[in-house]
């Protein structure tokens, strides 16, 4: 890049249900807080960044930077309005640095929301499925989970992956996201209570076989936002900026049957090669991984096509609690999107948001001791459009 | 009969399903339809139990098929159990609603061999 960018402040609503407020008014908590910890105090925002999947569709509202820059009061500043799928958060957290890193822009915000929990379950369902190929996959009554299945079965197929390695990366999240007060989900889970026990069939019911209720992220209302600059300033602002070391992004066939081999993730390979080019750096310096496990199979398939582990194996390493919290690479340390919750526009700032937490060493209960050095991949469609970071503390 | 149709390029040789604006291997704009058979083989599947509006079949059976000539395709399978490796035609049908609308393609049947 041109010019390094730095994060110089970070802000979260709470990810949950978000009855009686608006999704303006949850990204303008987000915001208000990420701009608070950035302590800019009445320096002019250059540009707002808003990411958001479904907001015409779901809050009726469109071009939801107009609207955050004047509750915000940063008028002129220039603002746009981000949709990528799910991977909409990282898309606004690219663009953004990009405008840094040109020299167009010196201070940015960016915020990703969404809610979604005041609409029906086959409702919501059908509406995510419209990022699916039209004619090759919609009309067939294809959703999300339906292609992780898929994926899923074949990947067991090959690799000889259990069903308890996925129960274990819920479980595992879960127990992160106990010590993650901004999560979703706070429930311990055990592979007695999703698994093997009488009720498990009852409470964790078959989604879309293989894959059961406990294997799929919950739908999140929820806001996560960031301020960015320039980080030949950014120690004007704070004692702690977190340099965006490295980004990628990558495409892939819009169809999952159109890849020559469908267990592959070749966007999140591609994607995260780029970021650790950038970076100058490998998976294997990485301290923590926030991964986008919308699946509990996601996070296995993206902790070996990021590059940690081979393909094949990434089952084996969950399985030795390397990615557990005190493991060697800990993965999703907040809860993942399995447990933190995946408000769709929001999660890839949300993750963004976690890495500057845990590289500031402010990430509390679930903190990775130490951390320098942090990777995450945000993911949308099924894998057809993937951007990884890379992120490094300033010393 | 409707035949299930996919697309081969006529300077590379690539073939595929569905239609792209161009060859996805070389670039080229000069594609044709190819006819991709009567028998294919499943590859992956789903049964689906968390269907989208506009689907009323629970479970929805869909799965991931390749052709002889090695073109995949995705669809409903129109059966109550199917296995990896089994042998299924593409058959026109109804599929789902969409905006209060049917809409129709091909699924995918297990082939019924004849008892000699
Ligand atoms: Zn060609």
């Amino acid at each position: 890049m041109l010019r390094q960018v730095a994060v110089i402040g970070c802000g979260m609503t709470k990810f949950g249900r978000h009855d009686g407020k608006t999704l303006l008014e949850i990204m303008v908590e987000a915001s208000l807080r990420a701009i608070d910890d950035a302590k800019i105090g009445e320096r002019d925002v250059d540009a707002v960044y808003v990411s958001t999947m479904l907001s015409g569709e779901l809050s009726n509202q469109t071009a939801l930077g107009s609207a955050l820059v004047d509750q915000l009061g940063l008028m002129p500043a220039a603002a746009h309005r981000l949709e990528n799928g799910p991977a909409s958060g990282g898309s606004a957290v690219k663009n953004a640095c990009m405008a840094v890193a040109s020299g167009f822009c010196d201070l940015v915000l960016v915020t990703g929301g969404e809610k979604m929990r005041h609409i029906s379950g086959d409702r919501i369902t059908d509406l995510i499925s419209t990022m699916v190929h039209p004619t090759a996959e919609y009309v067939h009554g294809v959703t999300l989970p339906a292609l992780a299945a898929m994926f899923t079965r074949l990947y067991m197929h090959r690799y000889g992956l259990k069903r308890e390695h996925l129960a274990k990366v819920a479980i595992k999240n879960h127990a992160n996201a106990l010590k993650n007060p901004y999560a979703h989900i706070h429930q311990p889970i055990t592979i007695e209570g999703i698994l093997y026990a009488k009720e498990a069939e009852v409470n964790n019911p078959l989604v879309a076989d293989p894959l059961r209720l406990f294997d799929c992220c919950p739908v999140t209302d929820g806001a996560a936002s960031v301020v960015l600059c320039a980080a030949e300033i950014a120690k004007e602002f704070c004692d702690t900026p977190v340099i965006v070391a490295g980004l990628g992004q990558a495409t892939d066939t819009l169809a999952v049957h159109e890849r020559e081999d469908p267990t592959l993730l070749k966007a999140v390979q591609v994607a995260s090669q780029k970021a650790f080019k950038m970076a100058k750096l490998t998976p294997a310096d990485m301290d923590l991984a926030e991964l986008h496990d919308a699946f509990t199979i996601l996070e296995i398939a993206e902790s070996e096509d990021s590059g940690f582990f081979a393909k094949g194996t990434g089952h084996k390493a969950l399985e030795e609690d390397v990615t557990s919290l005190g493991g060697k690479l800990p993965i999703n340390p907040s809860g993942g999107l399995k447990a933190r919750g995946h408000p769709v526009g929001a999660t890839g700032v949300a993750q963004i948001v976690e890495l500057t937490w845990q590289l500031r060493g402010e990430a509390g209960g679930r903190q990775v001791q130490g951390a320098e050095k942090a990777y995450c991949c945000n993911f949308g469609g099924f894998g057809n459009n993937v951007i990884s970071f890379v992120l490094t503390r300033r010393n | 009969m409707q035949k299930m149709t996919g697309f081969k390029c006529e300077k590379c040789g690539k073939m595929f399903y569905p239609k792209h604006a161009r060859c996805p291997r070389c670039g080229s704009l000069e594609l044709k339809e190819i006819d991709l058979g009567n028998e294919c083989t499943l590859m992956t599947y789903t049964k689906l139990f968390a269907v989208p509006e506009g689907v009323e079949q629970i479970p929805l059976l869909l799965g991931i098929v390749e052709f002889k000539n090695g073109v995949r395709a995705l669809g409903q399978i129109v059966a109550e159990e199917v296995e990896i490796g089994a042998t299924l035609q593409p058959v026109w049908g109804p599929l789902r609603k969409v905006h209060g609308k049917t809409v129709s393609g091909f699924k995918f049947e297990p082939v019924k061999r004849k008892l000699s």
